[in-house]
C-alpha cells in the first residue's frame, strides 16, 4: 500500500517536472517579448530591462533559476505589472476561481450523479430521456453560446422585467460577490460538467449492470434495490471518480471563459491576460498552477482508488 | 415416462419457448423444449454454442433480462411454483434457496470489490432469519466443505486472491449456500484448466449426492457428460432432439445429431492419418429458423419431408425420446429406395 502511494506520488512529481520544463522552454519559443511594444525602446534601456529580468543570461542558466524559485513556491514577477508577484497574482485571484467553482460543482456532482443513476436503472423512462437531453446539450453547445443566451434572455430581458415589477435585478450578468451573480456563471459551468457527469454514471451503471457477477447476485435471490445498493453503485463508482478529478480540477482552473465573460476576476482572466501580453511570468506561472491541481486531483483520486477497489491494494501487496 | 410413479420430478419443464426480441428480429431461442429433474438425478443438457441450454436453464430462474427475453409459451413447474407465470416476489424466495446457479466464467462470476465469505454470507442472510456472525461462520463452513484450505483466512480474500479453479468453488459455494433441491451448472468447468475441470466436477457430485440435490449440467462436452449424467437431453436449435438415459444415448443414440457428436469426439488411440470427425455445415439462424427439423441441411439421411416439417417427438420406450423423420414407419420405405438403411448405423455411437 505505501509503496503504491509512493508510486503514484514520484509519478505526480514527475509529472509536474514535465509541465514546468515544458511549459518554460515553449514560452521562450514563442517570436517577440514582453517588452517589443508600442514604443520602441533603446538598446540601453532593453539591456537594462533585461538584465533586471535575468532574460540576458542563457537559456539554461534561466531554466535552473526558474526551477529554483517555482521549488520555493515564487512564481516570478509580472513582466507588465513591474513588482506584482505572479504567486501574489494568483493567491489574490483564485479564491474567485474556487468560490465558483465549488458552487457549479456543488450543483452539477449530485444532480448529475443522481440523473445518471435513474437514468441507468430506469432505461427508456423520462429519467433517461432527461439524461439524454441533457447529455446532448451539454457536449453540443459551447460554454460560451450558452453564457451568451442565458445573460440576453434571463440577465437582460428577464432581469428587466423583474426589475420594472420587483425592483431589483434577478440574474445579474456581470461581476462576483451576491448570491445572484453566482447563479448564471455557476450554472453554466456545471452544465458541461453535468452532462459529463451523467453520461459517465449512466454507462458506468449499465457496464456494471450487465456483468456476470450482477446475475449471480440477482441469483441468490436478491431484491432489485440490495443489487443496486451492494454490487453495481460501488463497482461503477471506480470510473465516475477518474473523471470527478480532472473535472474538480478543470472546474477550478479551466472556467477563464466564464471568468471572462461574466467579468469575474479569477486566476483565468490573469492567464488570458498573460498569454495576449506576452508575460511570461503570468502565463508560466499559471499554467504550473493549474497543473499543480489537475496533477493534485488525480493524485487524491488515485488514493480513493484504493479505498473503493481493494484489487489496488492487493495487487501492491503481492507485488511488494 | 417409466419412472414418473418411483420418483416424483422436481422439475418439469413442458414446451417451452423463450424468445428474444432484438432489432433483427425475434430470436427464437428455444423452441419447445420438454424434459424433467428428479431429485437426486442429473440431467445433462448438451449441445453446441447457441443450442439454447443456457436460455433454457437461466429461465428456470428467470434470470435473462425480460425484455429482451420472452416466455412466449410452455411451463416450468418447480418444486410446485409455476415459474412462467411467477411474481418478482416468488421468484427470489426461489433463487438462491430452491435453486442454485454456478456460472460457466469463474472469473467474472464473483464481485470483485467483495470479500469471498461477505459473498457467500449474503445469500445465507438473504433465505435465512439469522445474526451476521452465525452467517459468516456458515459461510466459513461452506468454503471448507468447497474444499478450499484455510477456510476462515480466504472468506476474508476478495476473488483477485483466488486462483480460477478456487473461484470456481466459491461460486459453488454461493450456489449450494442454502442446500438447495435443484443445482444447475453451466458449463462449469469450459473455463478451467483440464487438471481442475475433474476437481471441480468431482466436487460437484459429491456434494449433490450427499445433499441428493436434482442436478441441471449443461455441457458442450461429450466427455465430461459421461462422467456426471444420468439422463441426457440433446439439444439443437432451441429444441431437445433427443433425451434418454445416458448409457441409450451413449451407446443406441438414435438422432444423426447426437451421433455426429459421438462420432467428433476423439477417442484415445485413434488413428492420427485419419481426419477427426466433423458435423459439416452451421447451426441454423434464429431468427428465421427452417421450416422442417432445424438440422435437416446438416443431416447425412436429410429426406423431402425433413424440409418441410417438424419431426414429431417418437417415444423409444424407458424415456428415451427422439425427434426425427427417420423413426416415421414410412422413412423404412424411403431409406430401402436410397439404398442406405436408417437403423443400421445404430451401432456406430456404441463403438466408443
Amino acid at each position: 500500500m505505501l509503496k503504491y502511494i509512493a508510486k503514484r506520488f514520484g509519478y505526480s512529481i514527475l509529472t509536474l517536472w514535465v509541465l514546468i520544463t515544458v511549459t518554460f522552454f515553449l514560452m521562450h519559443l514563442l517570436p517577440g517579448d514582453p517588452f517589443v511594444g508600442d514604443k520602441p525602446l533603446s538598446d540601453s534601456v532593453k539591456a537594462a530591462i533585461y538584465a533586471r529580468y535575468g532574460l540576458d543570461q542563457p537559456v539554461y542558466i534561466q531554466y535552473l533559476r526558474y526551477m529554483q524559485n517555482v521549488l520555493h513556491g515564487d512564481l516570478g514577477s509580472s513582466l507588465i505589472y513591474s513588482g506584482q508577484s505572479v504567486t501574489n497574482m494568483i493567491s489574490a485571484a483564485f479564491p474567485y476561481s474556487a468560490d465558483l467553482a465549488l458552487r457549479s460543482l456543488t450543483f452539477a456532482i449530485p444532480t448529475g450523479m443522481l440523473i445518471g443513476i435513474m437514468a441507468a436503472l430506469h432505461r427508456g423512462g423520462p429519467w433517461d430521456t432527461t439524461a439524454l437531453v441533457i447529455t446532448a446539450l451539454g457536449v453540443s453547445i459551447p460554454s460560451f453560446v450558452l453564457a451568451s443566451i442565458l445573460q440576453y434572455y434571463l440577465g437582460v430581458v428577464f432581469s428587466s422585467w423583474t426589475l420594472a415589477n420587483w425592483g431589483f435585478r434577478a440574474f445579474p450578468i456581470s461581476g462576483w460577490g451576491t448570491p445572484q451573480q453566482a447563479i448564471l456563471p455557476c450554472f453554466i459551468l456545471g452544465f458541461s460538467n453535468l452532462a459529463e457527469i451523467i453520461r459517465m454514471t449512466r454507462s458506468s451503471l449499465l457496464e456494471v449492470s450487465g456483468q456476470d457477477y450482477i446475475r449471480t447476485a440477482k441469483a441468490k435471490g436478491l431484491s432489485e434495490r440490495k443489487i443496486v445498493w451492494r454490487h453495481i453503485l460501488r463497482n461503477s463508482l471506480c470510473p465516475i471518480i477518474t473523471i470527478l478529478g480532472p473535472l474538480i480540477a478543470s472546474c477550478l482552473t479551466g472556467s477563464f471563459i466564464i471568468e471572462s465573460i461574466f467579468n469575474i476576476p479569477g486566476v483565468g482572466k490573469f492567464m488570458i491576460m498573460g498569454v495576449e501580453t506576452s508575460d511570461y511570468m503570468v502565463t508560466a506561472g499559471s499554467t504550473i498552477f493549474y497543473g499543480v491541481l489537475i496533477v493534485g486531483a488525480n493524485f487524491i483520486v488515485d488514493m480513493l482508488y484504493m479505498v473503493i477497489d481493494p484489487n489496488i491494494r492487493l495487487y501492491d501487496d503481492k507485488e511488494a | 415416462m417409466a419412472d414418473d410413479t418411483s420418483k416424483k420430478p422436481l422439475l418439469v419443464v413442458k414446451d417451452l419457448q423463450v424468445s428474444f426480441d432484438t432489432a433483427s428480429g425475434e430470436v427464437q431461442a428455444v423452441r419447445g423444449v420438454s424434459f424433467h429433474v428428479s431429485p437426486g438425478e442429473t440431467l445433462a443438457l448438451v449441445g453446441e454454442s447457441g443450442s439454447g441450454k443456457s436460455v433454457t436453464a437461466q429461465t428456470i430462474m428467470r434470470l435473462n433480462p425480460e425484455p429482451p427475453a420472452r416466455i412466449k409459451a410452455g411451463s416450468v413447474m418447480l418444486d410446485g411454483v409455476e415459474v412462467t407465470k411467477a411474481d418478482d416476489k416468488t421468484m427470489q424466495d426461489l433463487r438462491g434457496k430452491t435453486v442454485g446457479m454456478v456460472f460457466q466464467d469463474p472469473m467474472t462470476a464473483m464481485n470483485p470489490t467483495m470479500r469471498v465469505g461477505r459473498q457467500i454470507d449474503e445469500v445465507v442472510l438473504e433465505h435465512n432469519k439469522i445474526a451476521n456472525s452465525e452467517a459468516w461462520e456458515r459461510a466459513v463452513r461452506i468454503i471448507d466443505a468447497v474444499r478450499i484450505p484455510n477456510a476462515a483466512d480466504r472468506a476474508r480474500q476478495y476473488p483477485s486472491q483466488f486462483s480460477g479453479g478456487m473461484r470456481q468453488r466459491g461460486v459453488i459455494g454461493i450456489s449450494i449456500a442454502n442446500v438447495p433441491k435443484l443445482l444447475i451448472a453451466d458449463e462449469p468447468t469450459t473455463a478451467l484448466d483440464v487438471t481442475i475441470q475433474a476437481q471441480i466436477i468431482d466436487l460437484l457430485l459429491s456434494i449433490q449426492k450427499e445433499e441428493r440435490m436434482a442436478m441441471i449440467f449443461i455441457t458442450h462436452d461429450l466427455g465430461v457428460t459421461a462422467q456426471v449424467a444420468h439422463r441426457i437431453a440433446v439439444m439443437y436449435a432451441g429444441r431437445i432432439v433427443e433425451q434418454g438415459d445416458a448409457h441409450t444415448i451413449y451407446h443406441h443414440p438414435v438422432h444423426p445429431y447426437t451421433k455426429g457428436l459421438l462420432k467428433s469426439v476423439p477417442k484415445p488411440g485413434q488413428d492420427r492419418s485419419v481426419d477427426l470427425y466433423a458435423i459439416e455445415g452451421a447451426p441454423p439462424n434464429l431468427i428465421d429458423p427452417p421450416k422442417g427439423c432445424a438440422f435437416s441441411p446438416r443431416c447425412e439421411k436429410c429426406m423431402r419431408i425433413c424440409k418441410e416439417l417438424q419431426p414429431p417427438a417418437t417415444d423409444l420406450g424407458h424415456g428415451h425420446v427422439c425427434s426425427c423423420w427417420l423413426l416415421d414407419p414410412r422413412a423404412k420405405a424411403v431409406a430401402d429406395a436410397v439404398g442406405a438403411g436408417a437403423g443400421t448405423s445404430s451401432e456406430e455411437g456404441g463403438a466408443r
